[in-house]
């Protein structure tokens, strides 16, 4: 192992006695990437420079340097078919639930609840609706809630949008709000049902009466233990049962189905039915 | 013993890698992870497909979570980064940004796999059009896996050679004309020097690991991919 790998690990623990945030449980080689960003972005002269820095109790660096080890890359309707079965088979169950409870775990910078959000409201179940979009990152946080984007992504929801198949009468622009010049935002309805907040999957408490719990791209971080102690301790306390959870395309809960009591409904794609 | 070959290239890579792994004769070797850059909406079912039409080793689409096995090619798509996990022996999938402008990253890969396994891993970087997998196989080069090169005179796009080579100059260049046999040969070289490191002294054995893997072999055999 050589020198800056170390002190890489170094850097972990720091950081997780200092803040609890236990990154250690990340791959490894990602993060050393990550840190080597930070040290180049930050103008530091080396991995020491660093580590000392985070000893003598730096907050502002620590709280920068969290926020650079997350992984944020996402984007409006990220693989489609997980969309559209949200659409025409989930949220059917739930026409006449009052108080439906979505989650969203490790939702980055929103793109992730507001699709979600733009197919209830399709449903014309949003005034019955919460969602709730929890990460790590503050800074993503504060994106999410801000709820505005940059018009690029505009393309990147329409066509994305444009690939569900949908009632012929659904439309996008009552959804939107693009009165500003480089930026568009969603409609008061949706901006409404949509709550963020910060949370820690690994180590902070569940929420209750969960319908829906989204958790993508996420869980993939962890090694398979930790993965299994996030379903057993936050995932499936809190939903109800009958709830329904979904994965990243990556992240297969077959294997543990039985342990979890949990269905998958179609072959290939994760998303569980969960029957308590 | 080579335990895993890694393979990383991005444009005319397809070729050579088809080259590499054509030859009849290799239908037994350690499982082969490659990384080919591809577009994040490209179907690598279709290049994993082409491949299973053109090699005799199976060939599979990289899984989370999966073991790898021998005899077999692993083909990754454009989605999300590969690492290898459980010392070299697991697949892990990682959902991050292109680093270096490449998903799945090389490096990653490369880097992922430098502690003890490094020493019974080949690795090569074949022709590229950008600098991903130089930083990651100079790692697995210093942890004594033996590195390969295409060479930059007969590649399709010399970037990415040309980059590993300046950052590996003592990596091992590949032949300018790969024929499909010379992975055949390498491979039996491999089983043979491991047998004979079995007779050779500690001393000698403890002396450098990388010498196992390149050193021990014949080098006639190795280079003459095509007499
Ligand atoms: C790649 S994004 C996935 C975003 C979205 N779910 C998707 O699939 O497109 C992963 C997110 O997980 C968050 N994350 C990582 N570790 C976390 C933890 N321990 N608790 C909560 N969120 C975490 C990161 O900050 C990041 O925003």
């Amino acid at each position: 192992m050589d020198k800056d790998e170390l002190l890489c690990e170094l850097i972990l623990h720091v950081i997780k006695r200092q803040c609890q945030h236990d990154f250690t449980l990340y791959a490894l080689p990602v993060l050393q990437k990550r840190i080597q960003r930070f040290i180049e972005t930050q103008g530091l002269a080396s991995h020491e420079t660093l580590l000392l820095a985070l000893i003598k109790g730096d907050k502002k660096l620590e709280y920068d340097l969290v926020q650079a080890l997350t992984v944020h890359y996402t984007h409006f309707f990220r693989n489609k078919e997980y969309f559209q079965l949200f659409y025409s088979e989930i949220l059917p169950h739930f026409a006449h639930t009052a108080n439906f409870r979505l989650w969203s775990i490790g939702c980055s910078s929103g793109e992730e609840v507001y699709s979600y959000a733009m197919l209830i409201a399709l449903r014309n179940q949003l005034a019955e609706a919460a969602l709730i979009g929890t990460d790590l990152n503050a800074n993503q946080i504060d994106i999410a809630s801000a709820g505005v984007y940059p018009l690029n992504k505009l393309e990147e929801l329409e066509s994305g949008f444009k690939s569900l198949a949908l009632p012929a009468n659904s439309s996008l622009l009552s959804l939107i709000d693009s009165q500003q010049k480089s930026t568009f935002t969603f409609c008061e309805a949706i901006r409404q049902s949509c709550h963020f907040s910060t949370h820690d999957m690994t180590r902070d408490a569940s929420l209750g009466a969960v319908h829906v719990i989204s958790c993508r791209n996420t869980l993939m971080y962890f090694s398979e233990e930790k993965q299994q102690e996030v379903i057993n301790q936050l995932i499936l306390p809190s939903l109800v049962p009958g709830g329904y959870v979904i994965t990243g395309e990556a992240e297969n809960l077959e294997p543990w189905s039985d342990t979890f009591n949990l269905k998958r409904l179609h072959n290939g794609i994760n998303i569980y039915h969960y029957h308590a | 013993m080579y335990k895993r070959i890694l393979i990383g290239g991005s444009a005319g890579s397809f070729e050579q890698v088809s080259q590499l792994l054509s030859a009849e004769s290799l239908y037994h070797c350690p499982p082969i992870i490659f990384i080919m850059h591809l577009s994040e909406n490209y179907d690598a079912k279709n290049l994993c497909n082409a491949f299973q039409s053109l090699v005799h080793i199976k060939c599979k689409l990289v899984q989370n979570h999966d073991w790898i096995e021998s005899d077999t090619l692993y083909i990754a798509d454009g989605r999300y980064h590969v690492l290898l996990d459980n010392d070299g022996q697991r697949f892990r999938l990682y959902d991050d940004e292109p680093f270096h402008y490449a998903k799945p990253s090389i490096d990653l890969l490369f880097e992922s796999c430098c502690g003890s396994e490094a020493k019974s891993t080949l690795a090569i970087v074949l022709s590229g059009a950008n600098s991903d997998g130089s930083t990651g196989l100079k790692k697995l080069f210093d942890a004594g896996a033996h590195c390969c090169i295409a060479s930059p005179n007969n590649t399709p796009h010399s970037a990415m050679p040309t980059s590993a080579l300046h950052t590996v100059p003592n990596a091992e260049v590949l032949p300018d004309e790969v024929d499909s046999q010379w992975l055949v040969k390498l491979l039996a070289c491999d089983k043979r020097s491991t047998e004979h490191l079995h007779h050779t002294s500690k001393s000698k054995l403890s002396n450098s690991v990388h010498a196992s893997a390149s050193d021990i072999k014949p080098s006639n055999t190795l280079v003459g991919g095509h007499q």
